[in-house]
């Protein structure tokens, strides 16, 4: 599938040398070399519904960033509004850029102003609580710790771990996947799903040079892993002497049972996630115009009930790749066969 | 009487236990003393919120001669399972009223009813002393007070294990 992306931009982006993009130029580069050159011209008006997805796309977010000062009260104190300066915490500066990337994928890929939808103010608390090891979603604002210092460090050194959170919310406002058992595994599996794209349409990365990795950076040196969870190879992420081995099934038969994690959602979201990353691998290209434009249609839908399971998720992701790539489309056979690879049972016929 | 705590979910998806043989301890008094002012029976249900960690502290066996009525309402929904953790070598005394179950059967099923807090019933007043372990599970948010006391002293006097998840389904 061609890049949405007009090549006259990917053409801008390939000799930029920003340096807060420094892959995406190398990815433009890529694209351009691998679009033949008569279908140029065809693919440069956008359809109305698909906004340009070119990576460093401005859009405006509303950003209020506070400071918990290391007590678990919120929300703190007010330290960053939208245009104010660097303040020079990492944290506060972190969260600020973070909540940035998040906001122009949402609005410039999927046409999303904010968690809402009508730009509401992107709000988060950063320092919170001692040696915290968490970062959360508590209904109104992304809340980050600053880690332990020996396993952790701080939870806003991972783009990914500030997009899921932010995910969090826009799930709250759309299909509100309840969070328990197989909706919560879900609800866990579009923010990392969300999270990864962040992460990939800031670094300009396609889904062959993205890592699929979930909270990149927020180990210390000292722990033998890469991240929290690897989307493409659930239950390698890490493993190491204190920590353990990362538990996450890759397959519906090894799906967790259990009464804690309010029902293992932090394990059993490996099981979805593998089926994304597979059938974005499959297509490739930028991930965050294919499966996650996908996802995004179903996330929206409103055709999920709360308490939808894996399987009639992955129906109305199928659904929906047919709605907007085609019955014959490769879109929608590489999800088909995403699915089919975790074990998750899917319609064989296309619909 | 020991106590068991486990912490799990958490954007990680770690899960951490910790134990503490009481009886062992040279505060033991004090930590009976803490332990008598939990109220099992007083844990509302929680609405589940994304990332946070979730708290399961038990006690075995029961610090006081528990009445039944109350024993029927302590554990929130989706807790009335028993599961003796491996480490358990305990075996608990009585299994006089080991079906408290009705009560948390009722709320699992409404899977929106249990975003509210539901009063709990006032205690009733039976003979039948219950001495099976009191368990409850807490959102963080309602770790406080005495909760968060013995949860503080649990992490102060022993390090915590790394364990793998519960239960897993046989492959
Ligand atoms: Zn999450």
């Amino acid at each position: 599938m061609p890049t949405i992306v007009p090549p006259y931009l990917l053409d801008r982006i390939a000799e930029s040398a920003d340096p807060r993009f420094p892959l995406a130029a190398e990815a433009a580069r890529r694209a351009l070399l691998r679009l033949p050159p008569a279908r140029l011209p065809l693919i440069v008006p956008d359809a109305p519904d698909q906004p340009s997805a070119l990576p460093d796309a401005p859009s405006q977010p509303d950003r209020r960033i506070s400071d918990a000062e290391g007590r678990e009260t919120l929300p703190g104190r007010l330290v960053r509004r939208e245009g104010e300066r660097a303040t020079g915490d990492e944290a506060v500066d972190d969260a600020y850029d973070g909540l940035g990337d998040t906001h122009r994928l949402f609005d410039r890929v999927f046409g999303r102003d904010s968690i809402d939808g009508a730009g509401m103010p992107l709000e988060a608390t950063v320092h919170f609580g001692r040696a915290y090891d968490n970062a959360f979603w508590d209904g109104e604002r992304m809340v980050f710790g600053d880690g332990d210092g020996e396993i952790f460090t701080g939870f806003t050194d991972s783009l990914s771990v500030i997009g899921h959170e932010l995910a969090h919310g826009v799930t709250e406002h759309t299909a509100r996947l309840r969070y328990q058992g197989q909706s919560g595994a879900l609800n866990e599996h579009v923010s990392d799903a969300f999270g990864a794209l962040v992460e990939q349409y800031a670094l300009g990365q396609d889904a062959t040079a993205a890592t699929w990795l979930i909270g990149e950076g927020i180990f210390t040196d000292a722990v033998q892993g890469r991240a929290l969870r690897s989307m493409l190879e659930p239950g390698t992420a890490y493993d190491d002497d204190v920590l353990g081995r990362d538990p996450q099934p890759a397959h519906m038969r090894d799906y967790i049972e259990t009464r804690e994690d309010n029902g293992g959602v932090h394990l059993n979201s490996g099981i979805p996630n593998r089926a994304f990353a597979l059938a974005a691998r499959q297509i490739d290209g930028f991930a965050w115009e294919s499966v996650g434009r996908i996802w995004y249609d179903t996330l929206t839908s409103g055709r999920l009930g709360e308490n939808a399971t894996f399987e009639q998720f992955a129906a109305e992701t199928l659904r929906q790749a047919e709605l907007r790539f085609g019955p014959d489309s490769l879109e929608l056979r590489a999800v088909r066969e995403g699915w089919q690879e975790v074990g998750v049972a899917v319609e064989g016929a296309q619909g | 009487m020991d106590v068991f705590v486990s912490r799990s979910g958490g954007l990680a998806g770690l899960r951490l236990t910790w134990h503490v043989r009481v009886d062992d301890q040279p505060d033991a008094d004090e930590w009976i003393l803490l332990i008598e002012q939990i109220p099992w029976n007083e844990v509302p249900p929680a609405p589940p919120e994304t990332d946070r960690f979730t708290w399961d502290i038990r006690c075995e066996p029961a610090p006081f001669e528990t009445d039944v009525a109350d024993a029927a309402v302590a554990p929130p929904a989706a807790d009335v399972d028993a599961h003796p953790p491996a480490a358990s070598a305990s075996p608990a005394p009585t299994a006089s009223s080991a079906s408290p179950d009705d009560d948390g059967a009722a709320a699992d099923d409404g899977g929106d009813d249990a975003s509210e807090p539901r009063p709990q019933s006032g205690a009733g007043q039976h003979d039948d002393p219950l001495v099976e372990p009191q368990e409850a599970t807490l959102a963080e948010r309602q770790l406080t007070g005495p909760w968060r006391q013995l949860v503080d002293r649990v992490q102060t006097t022993t390090e915590p294990k790394r364990e793998a998840p519960r239960a897993p389904r046989a492959r």
